[in-house]
């Protein structure tokens, strides 16, 4: 080969580097930093590290993803067998996402990521062009060349440049070497990846630091505001749209749109209505989404004694509200509305009126007064007793509506977009080196070949395999040239 | 109100069966048993290589592609909404998806020999969704989007591509454990010619055909191709959900149950691709690796959609 004693040792050992994929030589460099530091940033750029840290928090966020979050403690009660809640409460498994601990994973996640990016993707690089010995190479190939070696050169780097490598040519201790690196820019897929992270992790954080958002609740002429955006919103109509679906055990029906009509002052702009629909939030100049979250009909009672109104809360009911008589152990406990307002709350197979009506139960000594629960069409009146009467009005719609104004949704946009870009870079890309030499032999020459990759050479055995047959094409004679059943022979029994 | 904001009005009610429905079932049914015959054919394409065989195993397949296809356009043209709304549905897609992928990239990577566990657990898997048609009901108002077009295809052509990468990885350690025994006994026999035969000898006769096989540096490879597609594309579903979150929900990302799943999901097979660039870890604990991402993917998709309330609790 004509490797001196020292520069054979040298490239014997870049070779090994290059099969091992490049390690990072930053553990062979000199070490700027002082011992304890050194290990410190050893551990967070070894690759197992995060690893092991992205397993503990997938086990984390498993966790909090089966257990529910943020529930009061009877819940997990009512919830799981007694030792489990008793787990849950103890170990705070209730609380997983805002825990310290889960907290600590992200940012040692995302430290650790950090050093890796520094200390071994950035560094990460091919070997530079020097001579090398390419039998060392997993991907290597040595072909007998009928041409003098001027003429096997030329057709050499003729076919390395109609397959895409960037060449450089050398002449090195009276042999000519070709050094070629192909999509060598998709090194940068996974800094580019990482990157994207950083991005997204700072649109995050922005919008946290400066956004907001919250819910509120509006009944049908009801006035709410936004504080932090300084303007209000008033819910003129609420109208949904309900699709009877047939089922086995009866009709029931299916919300298909609901929409609040709305009318929104205060971002800036003179008052203007709007209409909000689930998938279509209305967007203030200042950015504030408004969304269309939920609806609800509450029901409505006007409760009288001798023909005077009481003044006793009894409209926007819900399931379950009550409704104390002063003066009587009386009570009134709302159930639902049944009627074509919201027929979703209708049970499937119970026939659904053709006008609103409620059912609710009147209770005298917390016991029932009746078997069953009272049915009051809207219009209806109801003596409860003790001189009290109710009268059903029509239910009164409500809507949940959403805000929220997040600063930092731009730049996790556009750190998706980076991080995609990466992904596609990394991971559908591979970086070769190819090598090839001129090896003067009596009247002819022979030529080596070899190649590596950032990611092994197992991923490119296949292009290697066929640059080498047009290798062999183009220098070796066609006497030369393997049998064609020989040459099948090579071809995997699935190819 | 309700509980929580951000009601989904899913009734996930089970409709009554009406003539449509048993119609594209047909089809659906017909799908079914294609693909199990596919499998066995591709199966029986082990033992008897020939390009014949391979034709019919492909035919079958394509076949069964087909009569899926007219299932679910014919479910579309009933609901007059995409048939992947309800966990039927989007199984069926996974199906569909997974029968696809698995044709290309047994075009470009040759992975033919992987059809029997691909076609086997798809067809389990489009057997299974059969208990959970619940005929043809309207789309919730969540639903009603055009992100539905593209999120949910999306993600759920990772799922196919992880399916078929677990498929890969099953047969990489088959095939890594029949190489590690041949070297064992090689190492044991006084010639090659006779190690080999008595390594055929000491393998159980069902295993032959990993003879036929590439070598378990290449599967690996194939593996690491069919993941890294799949890791594209859940992180394009990923983020495209997010998208659509902002636009019905309010918020990009809220730590749905549905949402840390596929984030830890997501999390298994970066991992993965984080530990391929070590030389150490590619092989048998980049295959393990590949299997347990499936299993998490198994739990992201039926344990978060059947046993866990969320905003994605759709059944």
């Amino acid at each position: 080969m004509g490797i001196a004693g020292g520069e054979k040792a040298e490239a014997v050992s870049s070779a090994h580097a290059s099969q091992a994929s490049h390690a990072p030589r930053a553990s062979h460099a000199p070490q700027p930093h002082p011992p304890w530091l050194e290990d410190i940033l050893n551990l967070l750029s070894n690759v197992l590290f995060p690893v092991v840290v992205f397993l503990m928090w997938a086990a984390a966020t498993t966790v909090g993803t089966i257990v529910d979050q943020n529930q009061p403690a009877q819940h997990y009660y009512d919830t799981y067998p007694l030792p489990v809640a008793n787990l849950i409460l103890r170990l705070h498994l209730d609380k997983v996402f805002h825990s310290v601990p889960y907290i600590s994973l992200v940012v040692l996640l995302l430290v650790s990521m950090s050093v890796c990016t520094f200390r071994r993707v950035i560094p990460k690089r091919f070997p530079p062009d020097r001579r090398v010995m390419l039998d060392r190479f997993g991907l290597h190939a040595i072909l007998p060349a009928a041409d003098d070696p001027a003429r096997a050169a030329t057709r050499v780097a003729g076919v390395l440049r109609a397959r895409g490598f960037t060449l450089r040519e050398r002449f090195l201790e009276g042999e000519t070497w070709f050094f070629g690196d192909k999509q060598k820019w998709a090194r940068y897929g996974v800094l580019v990846a990482h990157l994207g992270f950083a991005v997204i992790a700072f649109g995050v954080f922005l919008g946290w630091l400066r956004g907001f958002s919250g819910q509120m609740v509006l009944y049908q002429g009801q006035t709410g505001g936004i504080a932090q955006a300084g303007m209000a919103l008033r819910l003129d109509h609420f109208h949904a749209l309900f699709q009877p679906v047939v089922t086995p055990s009866g009709t029931t029906y299916q919300a298909q749109k609901f929409e609040s009509d709305v009318t929104i002052w205060g971002d800036g702009t003179t008052p203007r209505r709007a209409a909000i629909l689930v998938n279509h939030p209305y967007v203030t100049q200042g950015g504030v989404y408004v969304y269309q979250a939920s609806y609800a009909f509450a029901g409505n009672l006007r409760i009288t004694r001798h023909g005077v109104p009481v003044g006793v809360p009894a409209s926007h009911l819900n399931p379950q509200d009550a409704i104390f008589l002063p003066g009587t152990s009386r009570a009134i406990e709302y159930g639902l509305l049944l009627g074509p307002s919201d027929p979703s709350q209708t049970p499937p197979g119970v026939p659904l009126p053709k006008r609103d009506e409620y059912a609710l139960w009147i209770f005298h000594d917390n016991i029932p007064t009746t078997n069953r629960p009272l049915l009051v069409p809207v219009g209806a009146s109801v003596d409860v007793g003790d001189g009290y009467r109710l009268t059903a009005l029509p239910p009164t719609p409500s809507t949940g509506l959403t805000y929220r104004y997040d600063p930092g949704q731009g730049w996790v946009a556009l750190g998706c977009l980076i991080l995609v870009a990466g992904f596609v870079m990394a991971l559908f890309f591979v970086p070769v080196k190819v090598y090839a030499r001129i090896v003067p032999a009596g009247d002819g020459c022979s030529v080596e070949c070899a190649a590596t990759t950032t990611k092994g050479n197992a991923i490119w055995e296949d292009d290697f395999g066929a640059l080498a047959a047009e290798l062999r094409r183009a220098v070796v004679p066609p006497a030369a040239q393997p049998p064609a059943a020989a040459a099948e022979s090579q071809v995997n029994v699935y190819a | 109100m309700p509980d929580t904001l951000y009601s989904q009005y899913n009734a996930n009610v089970q409709t009554a069966m009406t003539h449509q429905t048993l119609v594209y079932m047909g089809w659906y049914e017909a799908a079914v048993a294609l693909y199990l015959v596919a499998a066995i054919v591709f199966a029986g394409y082990w033992f008897l290589r020939t390009r014949e065989v391979l034709a019919c195993a492909i035919a079958a397949t394509v076949g069964g592609l087909g009569c899926q296809i007219v299932s679910l356009s014919l479910r579309a043209a009933y609901s007059h909404h995409v048939p992947w709304n309800d966990l039927y549905g989007s199984l069926s897609v996974v199906a569909a998806w997974a029968v696809i992928l698995f044709l290309v990239f047994g075009a470009r990577l040759s992975i033919w020999y992987a059809g029997p566990l691909v076609l086997g657990v798809t067809d389990a898997l489009l057997a299974y969704a059969k208990g959970w048609n619940k005929g043809l009901e309207p789309l919730v108002p969540s639903l009603q989007s055009p992100w539905i077009f593209v999120h949910v295809p999306i993600v759920l052509a990772a799922y196919a591509a992880f399916l078929i990468g677990f498929a890969t990885s099953v047969v990489y350690l088959l095939k890594h454990w029949d190489e590690e025994r041949t070297l064992r006994v090689a190492g044991r026999s006084v010639g090659a010619a006779v190690a080999a035969e008595t390594a055929a000898l000491g393998r159980p006769a069902w295993l032959a055909w990993l003879d036929g096989v590439p070598s378990s540096a290449r599967l690996d490879v194939v593996s690491y191709r069919v993941i890294a597609v799949g890791e594209i594309l859940l992180t394009a579903g990923i983020i495209l959900g997010g998208v659509w979150a902002h636009m019905a929900w309010g918020a990009y990302w809220q730590w749905d149950p549905k949402e840390t799943a596929a984030l830890a999901s997501w999390a298994i097979y970066a991992a993965y691709l984080h530990l391929h660039t070590r030389p150490a870890w590619r092989g048998p604990r980049a295959a393990w690796f590949s299997i347990a991402g499936f299993a998490s993917i198994l739990f992201c998709y039926f344990g978060v959609n059947i046993w866990i309330s969320g905003l994605h609790s759709y059944k």
